[in-house]
Parts: structure tokens; C-alpha cells; sequence
């Protein structure tokens, strides 16, 4: 069973990155009935490093929050009765109450993507195909003809599997041969497309890696192209593109993604070494002035120390 | 057979994408069949499969909830009830026969349809808010907290997602993710 010491304790590592032995349930007696914290934390010694107030004000609201996300697992006790009459409990314990709800409709919009996102959507029938049998077959064949289809496009997808094994062979063979860096040219007329979009992207530099953001600089000139929609509008521009390829120069930087990403940020992750992440994913970038292919970060832990540079900049 | 289906539901997160896939031609086709092409388009199928997805996923979260028929069966029935639903609001009169509804995979026993989340109160229009907020500023908030509370992810299973190195690391971004949305929506109540 979860305690109230434990909760205590939790959030002061949540909140200040560090573990540290104190009288816990005294600072807890001090949340509850203290009107200014952060000097009687002080005043009675209960903590021995000098903490904001900020983040002493952050702390008491983060264990309020967790004693009403956790209320049915913890044993009551007279500390407890006090703890739940709180104004910060009962505002937190709302709020906790409504959160399954306000959540769901997110919730089911995540669900349909995950679902609707997956390289087998071709199953789903063609509107054309599916209209034109509707107008020859009757209803009753139409369902027999589904599991046909299925059938033939189940076979043909396992031709197209071989020569696309034969395919990735040979480009391994290529690579082996030329080197993994490969280097592209793309001659698409970035500034005269209607299927490129261009915004201005401030970099984002993380706090604690010991150089300081200026914010004077200019930000960095983001054109992403459509592949598929430009490709899809003219046919000869597959030869001018390279998906998935990347330039940076002169504070531009030019992308060939499949599509139009819902979000991009642009990250000094160190001195002069940059990443960009599309939607999700993590890349390595570096000033290049003909394309290079972007390679997807894989590593854990780099994912995570820019997923946290994000964080702290939202 | 029934159970086993839904036992692998509720124990399989990949099962529900197999269920989606190997289901939604037969709904179409359900649906193409029992209302015909006129009443209902492409879109309005995929949207009426789509939310007949999330009720099966939504049951399948109450452990009370059992399966009556197969789950493409219980699927087709969904499909029905909010494809009539659909009907009754655009005020169609829909005309069934006896023998229209002869040998049809639905199974007339299941009513279920998809609950509607509008907001109740300020407060919640409120986080609704936050969340959309949280969202168009991109990271992973948004979605860290939908899938601990809608889909009751473990912060394990959010670490693995979000590639943490470890759940505890987890678990800070998820406290620190619920105390910004709590505040964004404070600040939209006040406002």
C-alpha cells in the first residue's frame, strides 16, 4: 500500500532530479497548514538546499495532485483527513475526476490514427472499384467477390514481396559498393512550387548544455516538398526528388518528405550539431549543400535528452 | 471460440489492428448490403466502422462486457445501430422487409452505439482545451496522457512507446505533462 511518505518523497525527486533523506511527513504538516512555504521550510530546516519558491510552490502542488490520483490506495489516517480537507486536494481531486473523460475524445482520435496508420490500408477497397460493382453485381455476390480480391491481392503482394527482396538486395550491393552517405541532386524549383511549404524555425537549444541561446539570431528557413503531391501533379518530378532527403544551408533547410508533417522542430542538440524531428521521428542533420538522405535516430537515450530539450522549451 | 476472441482483445494489443483490418471489408460490405450504396457513402461507412472500432475497444475496457456473437458480427450490429442512428437524425425513413433481413450477420440483441463525450461542465470544455492546446504545441503530452487515461497504458508500456530509457523517467514526464495540462485549463476556467 502506497504511503503518504512515499508520495512525498516521489514528487520531491520528480520535482528537484535528486534524492534526499528529510522529515517527510513534517514538510507535509507545513503544505497543509503553512500560507507561505517556502519560508517556513526554511525557518525550520526541513530541507537543506536553498530551493526556489517556484519550484517549492511546483512540489506542494505536484504531491496534492498525486495524493488525489492515488486517494483509493492510500490508508487513512488523521494526516490523511487533514490532507483531503485542503483546497489543493479538493482542486486537484477534481480535476483527476475529470480526466478519464476529458481525455477520451483525444483518446479515440489517437486510436483511429494507430489504427487507420499501418502499411496494410490497402486492403480497403478502391471507391471506384467498389462503385462500378455495385452497378453490375448484385449485393449478395458482392460480398464473395471482397474475399476474391482479397485473395489475388494477397497473391500479387507476395510477387511484389520478391522483387522487392531482389530490389533491397541489390541496393545493399550498391551501397556497399558506393558508400552509405549517398549524396542526391535534387533540381526541384523549391522557391516556385505550390507544393512546398516554407516557415520560419527558431532553433531550439537546450538549457543546461552550457551555451546560452541567442536570441537575436535569425531563424532558420524550413521548406518542406510534398513528395506525393507533387509527384502525383506531375509525374516527371519523381526524377527531380529524392523522398526522404534533406540540405542545409545558409540557415535553409530544404526537406523531400512523403507528405506534410503535422509538426517540425529544429534542435541544437551541441554546438553546431543539429537534428530535426518531423512529426515523431529524430534526424541527424548537418550543412550539406546537396541532399542527403535523413537517417531516422534510433539511440534511446539522444531520443530522450531532445525529447526533453523540447520539453523544457514548449 | 467467442470468448477466446475477446480474451486475445483484451490481452493482445496487436489484436485490435488484426480486428480492424480483417473487419472492415466485411462491415463495408455489411453495411452496402443492408442499407445499399445511396444511403450511405464511403466517408460515412469508414466513420460508422471507425466509431464501431472504438465502442468494441471501449467494452472490451469493462470486464463485465461479454461477447453474445462473433466480433465481426457484433461489429455489423454496431454498425447498424448508428447507421439507423444516422438516419433518424438526417430524418430518412429507412425501410426494412422480412426478407431483407434474412440470413444478415447482425445480431439484433446488441444495442450498443458510441457514447458521446461532449463536456458536461466548464471545467471539463476546459481540459477538452488544454488538451487540443497541448496538442497544436507539439511534444508528447498530449498523447502520454491519453494513453495512461483513456487507454489505461501502464508507464511501462509508455516508456517503451516514447523510447524512456526507464519507466521512472516515464513517470516524471507523465506528472509533469498532467501538472501543465491542469494549469493551462485553471487559466482557460478563470479566463
Amino acid at each position: 500500500m502506497t504511503t503518504i511518505e512515499d508520495i512525498i518523497k516521489n514528487t520531491y525527486i520528480l520535482t528537484f532530479d535528486h534524492e534526499a533523506d528529510y522529515d517527510w511527513l513534517n514538510i507535509v504538516e507545513v503544505f497543509i497548514g503553512s500560507e507561505d512555504i517556502a519560508s517556513d521550510v526554511v525557518k525550520q530546516k526541513l530541507i537543506n538546499h536553498a530551493e526556489s519558491k517556484e519550484k517549492l510552490i511546483y512540489w506542494r502542488d505536484l504531491f496534492f495532485m498525486e495524493i488525489a490520483e492515488q486517494e483509493n490506495a492510500l490508508e487513512t489516517n488523521n494526516l490523511f483527513e487533514k490532507i483531503i480537507a485542503h483546497p489543493l486536494f479538493i482542486e486537484n481531486k477534481k480535476f483527476i475526476e475529470q480526466l478519464p473523460k476529458a481525455t477520451t475524445k483525444l483518446g479515440r482520435e489517437l486510436l483511429i490514427d494507430t489504427l487507420i496508420n499501418n502499411e496494410k490500408a490497402d486492403i480497403l477497397v478502391p471507391d471506384d472499384i467498389l462503385e462500378v460493382a455495385l452497378k453490375k453485381k448484385s449485393r449478395d455476390d458482392l460480398r464473395a467477390d471482397f474475399a476474391e480480391w482479397n485473395k489475388e491481392g494477397n497473391l500479387s503482394k507476395k510477387g511484389f514481396n520478391y522483387i522487392k527482396y531482389f530490389v533491397a538486395a541489390c541496393l545493399i550491393g550498391i551501397m556497399a559498393t558506393v558508400g552509405y552517405n549517398i549524396l542526391y541532386d535534387n533540381s526541384y524549383d523549391f522557391d516556385g512550387s505550390q507544393f512546398v511549404s516554407t516557415t520560419e524555425k527558431v532553433i531550439i537549444r537546450g538549457n543546461g548544455l552550457g551555451f546560452v541561446g541567442d536570441k537575436g539570431e535569425s531563424p532558420i528557413t524550413t521548406q518542406i516538398v510534398d513528395y506525393n503531391k507533387a509527384t502525383l501533379a506531375d509525374q516527371s518530378n519523381s526524377s527531380k526528388l529524392t523522398i526522404n532527403s534533406y540540405s542545409l544551408v545558409n540557415k535553409k533547410l530544404r526537406l523531400v518528405l512523403a507528405d506534410s508533417p503535422n509538426s517540425i522542430e529544429i534542435i541544437e542538440f551541441e554546438q553546431n550539431q543539429f537534428y530535426v524531428k518531423v512529426n515523431s521521428d529524430f534526424y541527424k542533420i548537418e550543412t550539406s549543400n546537396s541532399f542527403k538522405k535523413l537517417l531516422k535516430l534510433n539511440d534511446k537515450k539522444s531520443i530522450e535528452k531532445l525529447e526533453q530539450i523540447l520539453f523544457e522549451n514548449e | 471460440m467467442k470468448r477466446n476472441e475477446l480474451y486475445e482483445l483484451r490481452h493482445d494489443k496487436t489484436k485490435l489492428k488484426s480486428i480492424y483490418l480483417e473487419c472492415k471489408p466485411k462491415c463495408f460490405g455489411f453495411m452496402v448490403k443492408c442499407f445499399g450504396a445511396t444511403n450511405l457513402d464511403d466517408t460515412k461507412m469508414f466513420t460508422i466502422f471507425n466509431d464501431a472500432v472504438i465502442v468494441l475497444y471501449e467494452k472490451t475496457k469493462d470486464p463485465k462486457f461479454e461477447l453474445t456473437s462473433s466480433i465481426q458480427v457484433y461489429l455489423n450490429s454496431v454498425c447498424r445501430n448508428m447507421a439507423l442512428n444516422e438516419f433518424k437524425k438526417e430524418k430518412k425513413l429507412f425501410k426494412t422487409t422480412d426478407q431483407d433481413l434474412e440470413n444478415m450477420d447482425y445480431d439484433n440483441q446488441v444495442t450498443d452505439m458510441l457514447e458521446e463525450v461532449a463536456p458536461e461542465n466548464p471545467y471539463e470544455k476546459a481540459i477538452q482545451k488544454a488538451f487540443n492546446i497541448m496538442k497544436e504545441k507539439g511534444g508528447n503530452c498530449a498523447e502520454i496522457l491519453a494513453m495512461f487515461w483513456y487507454q489505461k497504458a501502464s508507464i511501462k508500456d509508455i516508456a517503451l512507446k516514447f523510447s524512456y530509457s526507464n519507466p521512472a523517467n516515464a513517470k516524471v514526464q507523465k506528472a509533469k505533462c498532467q501538472k501543465r495540462l491542469k494549469d493551462i485549463a485553471l487559466q482557460l476556467v478563470k479566463i
